[in-house]
């Protein structure tokens, strides 16, 4: 043994701390398992924490706000001359982030979940060497859960150089707001993060390969999004492909083509690549161990988060599926709860949420899809300018709309884009996961005045019997 | 490209299979319909056709391993069957004995390869932007219709901790909602069962602390002295799985009584080589299937299943009857016992026998049953107490046949005892109704040719 060389056993080791490694590793420490999270993170909470969901929202937050103050001079209430300070919304960012990576040290802590800090990767069907600043660390294990994330995709030929060509991990940390910046990709960590430089006062354009924003989601979400990065001077090119970017001193120039033909120039300060994440899944020894992964490079998982190896589960973005932190969370629970030998199995339904203004929420099947598996289907429609606590705040744009299964009403899914319908969409998700028929959703009561109303008025929609709208077609 | 073989939906709710034994190896080529596999399910011994014709690449499993419905059983190669070698297989094309997330549960028609969502207009065309946010769905890709189970979370969570694939369980609540009581049910054997499962049950009944901790199930038996320790798997599992739930769902109390079977054996003697003539080995058993069936239809409460909130009184007379296997008991089900002939009865008896046996019984086969017979006779015994094969009411045991004096018209004289075990579901019906039922089997019994006389109607 060479000197600094422990072997140390436990009987699960977690590799990665996000969302979902940080839940599977507390969730089997409930269950009564001794468990070592492995993370190479400064903080727990992964990307979701440190470059993803929670600084977003932050900076979204105050873009948003900023945003309504002169709107506000509606209501009456004066402010002038609103701005940022740049470093003061940094640095609240940051407090926010530690704040909420400390909590989950703390919870881990208290759970008696070891941690050890490094970079881990399989030696051994049993085993795991860590890297740690201290020299490297041997773990065996009798069950491991790989939740290593991912990580932003490069442009083919041009990787991040961090400073002109950037990925959202420094979009997120940026020294200025930058006078003019340049989204390729329009999904939606493209778009969250487009629209917020948007509000703070950068010349905003997006470059989107596919015909529509936000490729996979309703078209009748996206255009109230659409119109809103329009009126906040955001240029959309849509069928268009960046096709030479070439750094220069202070900007960058970007040649464009389009699927039409038409081809252009744009320069910007920044260049924010958001194509897409790419699974961490290589040089942690996977491919030497017989874990099978697809083309990708996503690791192969059946229902209950079991890879090809049954004593190895993986969870998270890692293991492919819709990359969203709820959804590594609910796979950390499977793996765990099958580790403690409990059966379960994912096999639910994940709500799609999306923070550009308005905001956009969905879960289950849209009438498109319900269509494309040959369900006729009733839908109901309500919108938000009927809505009297839209009204109340001011922002009315967006609708909610319920699809049901004709015969029968059931509800196949819901579809939302307005105010706070990320705060929403779990009523529907709930309603969705019990079997809920449009009479569940009708006969229960929503507060008043409340955005919820909207999706009650939806669902009486159905039967063309919603109170505060007038149905000229009787269901 | 090279074609895979998705190990096949064996019917309902048998969600793994043991791999048994290979019929084919590596390069064979094979035919359409070649048999390539056998496998060990829940229920019976099964042999694997393959769906297509080609030269076998890969054998993705090994004969012990327990294959996912759903996984990649063993891939063909393109081409010719002539032996190529084997093109730049790096380690990563490695077997892949687990099936996609999508493939492995009723989820959505796998768009793009890593995303569990529907398919979108863009899923084809390069590099959208982000991975789109989209639900995961639960409807599965070869029914891109169906819907996901209806049922609630609670009610998925208990089916799967009892090892029951929730998707194949008719749904007796509105709309066809899968209730927690039908998920209770398909709980039973010859019902579909799933996944092997930790026994639930065991942990949830509580015991009062006594001074002295209790040994567990998980005691360390080696301090005491040598033991061996045999996996609970296959049909073993599916019994003590099955037992665990009739027990706990169930009130038993078994019924002991003897039926005089002097007439019956003569007659049985008598007819026994009008039967052999005819290729059938009668015995007792259908004889005694007939008294049962007449007697049945007047205790309608002894043919029925207590569900819900209602006792499922059952217009049909489907009998099952065990058999000891090499790998544990096995109960076929004859049908219609009301509508067919005592040798009738005695062929399907030894045919549905013979099939359990040598595993070939089919899984329809297995299911269905409205009452159920026990015979340990042939091995010996007085009298027993029979477990209920839930969710049928009553199930009579069947002890052997001994000589005893009786007393006929002030003498002592011998005659032949049929010692007989009812036992019943005290929720469903009582005591007195299992005696009455008795009587009247014995009435039969003893008086054979009234089953000529009578139907029951
Ligand atoms: C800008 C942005 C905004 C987003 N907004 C949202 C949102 O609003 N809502 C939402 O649901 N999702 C959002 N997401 C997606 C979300 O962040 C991810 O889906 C989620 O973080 C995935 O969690 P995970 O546990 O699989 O992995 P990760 O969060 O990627 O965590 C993996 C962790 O493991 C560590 N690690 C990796 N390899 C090793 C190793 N070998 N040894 C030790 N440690 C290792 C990593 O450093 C990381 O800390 C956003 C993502 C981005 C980029």
């Amino acid at each position: 043994m060479v000197v600094g060389d422990l072997t140390e056993s436990t009987e699960v080791a977690v590799l990665g701390g996000g969302p979902g490694g940080y839940v599977a590793a507390i969730r089997l420490a409930q269950l009564g398992k001794e468990v070592t999270l492995i993370n190479d993170d400064v903080l727990p909470g992964g990307v979701c924490l440190l470059r993803g969901c929670i600084p977003s929202k932050a900076l979204i937050e105050a873009g948003n706000l900023l945003h309504r103050i002169p709107a506000a001079a509606a209501m009456g209430v004066l402010a002038d001359n609103p701005r940022v300070d740049w470093p003061v919304l940094q640095k609240w960012k940051d407090s926010v982030v530690q704040r909420l990576g400390r909590g989950v040290e703390q919870l881990l802590k208290q759970h008696k979940v070891k941690t050890l800090a490094g970079r881990g990767a399989f030696v051994g069907s049993h085993s795991l060497e860590i890297r740690t600043e201290s020299g490297p660390r041997h773990l065996a294990f009798e069950q491991a859960v790989v939740a290593t994330g991912s990580r932003p995709r490069p442009l083919p030929d041009l990787p991040f150089d961090g400073e002109k060509i950037i990925s959202s991990d420094q979009a997120l940390t940026l020294p200025e707001i930058p006078p003019s910046l340049l989204v390729v990709g329009g999904g939606y960590i493209g778009l969250e993060l487009g629209e917020v430089y948007a509000k703070l006062g950068s010349r905003v354009t997006v470059l989107e390969a596919l015909p529509e924003l936000l490729p996979g989601t309703d078209p009748a979400l996206v255009r109230p999004v659409k119109k809103k990065l329009e009126s906040l001077g955001v240029q959309i090119l849509l069928k268009t492909q960046a096709k030479k970017i070439k750094p220069a001193d202070r900007e960058v120039m970007v040649e464009w083509t389009s699927e039409d033909g038409a081809s252009g120039q744009v320069t910007a300060n920044r260049v924010l690549v958001a194509i897409g994440r790419v699974p961490n899944s290589e040089g942690l020894g996977l491919g030497a161990l017989g874990v099978a992964r697809d083309a990708k490079g996503f690791v192969k998982v059946d229902a209950r988060q079991r890879t090809s190896l049954s004593h190895i589960y993986a969870i998270g973005d890692v293991a492919g599926g819709i990359q969203l932190a709820h959804k590594a969370s609910r796979e950390g629970v499977v793996a765990a709860h099958n580790i403690a030998g409990e059966a379960d199995a994912f096999d639910n339904q994940v709500p799609a949420v999306i923070f550009t203004d308005p905001e956009i929420a969905y879960v289950g099947l849209s009438e498109a899809q319900a269509k494309e598996r040959g369900i006729e289907t009733s839908s109901g429609m309500f919108g938000f300018p009927a809505n009297g606590r839209a009204l109340t705040l001011d922002d009315t744009e967006g609708f909610i709309k319920v699809v049901a299964e004709k015969s029968s009403r059931r509800i196949l899914g819901v579809q939302m884009v307005g105010p706070h319908v990320s705060e929403l969409i779990s009523e529907a998700t709930l309603g969705l996961e019990m079997g809920a028929f449009v009479a569940d959703l009708d006969l229960t009561i929503h507060p008043h005045p409340t955005l919820s109303e909207a999706l009650h008025e939806a669902a009486e929609g159905v039967s063309g019997m919603a109170i505060h709208r007038y149905h000229t077609k009787k269901y | 490209m090279p074609k895979d073989f998705i190990f096949p939906d064996l019917g309902e709710g048998v969600a793994e299979g043991e791999l048994v034994k290979w019929l084919v190896k590596e390069g064979d080529s094979v035919k359409e319909d070649q048999d390539v596999a056998e496998v060990e399910t829940d229920k019976a011994l099964v042999s694997i056709p393959s769906p297509h014709g080609g030269v076998v690449e890969n054998l993705h499993f090994k004969e012990g391993d327990k294959i996912p419905v759903g996984a990649v059983l063993m891939s063909f190669r393109d081409g010719p069957a002539a032996a190529a070698p084997e093109a730049n297989k790096g380690p990563e094309s490695k077997p892949e004995p687990i099936p996609d997330k999508a493939a492995a549960k009723p989820s959505p028609p796998p768009a793009a390869e890593a995303r569990p969502d529907a398919p979108s207009p863009s899923a084809a065309k390069p590099a959208p932007a982000v991975p789109e946010p989209k639900p995961v769905e639960g409807a599965p890709s070869p029914a891109p219709s169906k819907l996901p189970v209806l049922a609630t979370p609670h009610t998925r969570k208990l089916a799967r901790e009892l090892g029951v694939d929730i998707e194949t369980v008719r749904g007796s609540g509105e709309n066809g909602r899968v209730t927690e009581d039908d998920v209770r049910r398909a709980a039973a054997p010859g019902a579909p069962v799933a996944k092997p499962s930790p026994l639930p049950a065991a942990q949830a009944a509580p015991a009062p602390a006594p001074a002295v901790a209790p040994e567990t199930a998980a005691a360390d038996f080696e301090k005491y002295g040598p033991v061996q320790r045999i996996p609970i798997k296959g049909i073993r599992r599916k019994i003590s799985e099955h037992m665990l739930t009739t027990a706990h769902q169930t009130v038993m109390v078994t019924h002991i009584d003897e039926a005089d079977v002097d007439a019956l054996m003569l007659l049985r003697q008598e007819k026994k080589k009008y039967a052999e003539e005819r290729g059938v080995k009668l015995t007792l058993l259908p004889f005694l299937m007939k008294a049962c069936v007449i007697a049945l239809k007047n205790y309608p409460y002894l043919n029925a299943s207590l569900s819900g909130d209602e006792i499922v009184l059952k217009d049909y007379f489907h009998f099952g009857f065990a058999v000891d296997t090499d790998a544990g008991l096995m109960v076929p089900v004859i049908r219609d016992v009301d509508q067919k002939s005592i040798m009738r009865l005695a062929t399907e008896l030894v045919d549905l026998s013979e099939q359990a046996r040598k595993r070939s019984i089919s899984l329809e086969a297995l299911k269905g049953h409205s009452f159920s017979i026990t015979n340990i006779g042939s091995i010996g015994g007085r009298a027993f107490t029979p477990i209920l094969h839930y969710p049928d009411s009553a199930i009579l045991g069947l002890g052997r046949t001994y000589q005893k004096p009786v007393v006929r018209g002030g003498e002592i004289k011998v005659a032949s005892a049929l010692p007989l075990c009812l036992t019943f579901d005290h929720r469903v019906t009582d005591g007195a109704t299992a005696a009455r039922f008795t009587n009247e089997v014995i009435k039969y019994l003893s008086d054979p040719d009234l089953l000529l006389l009578d139907d029951g109607d």
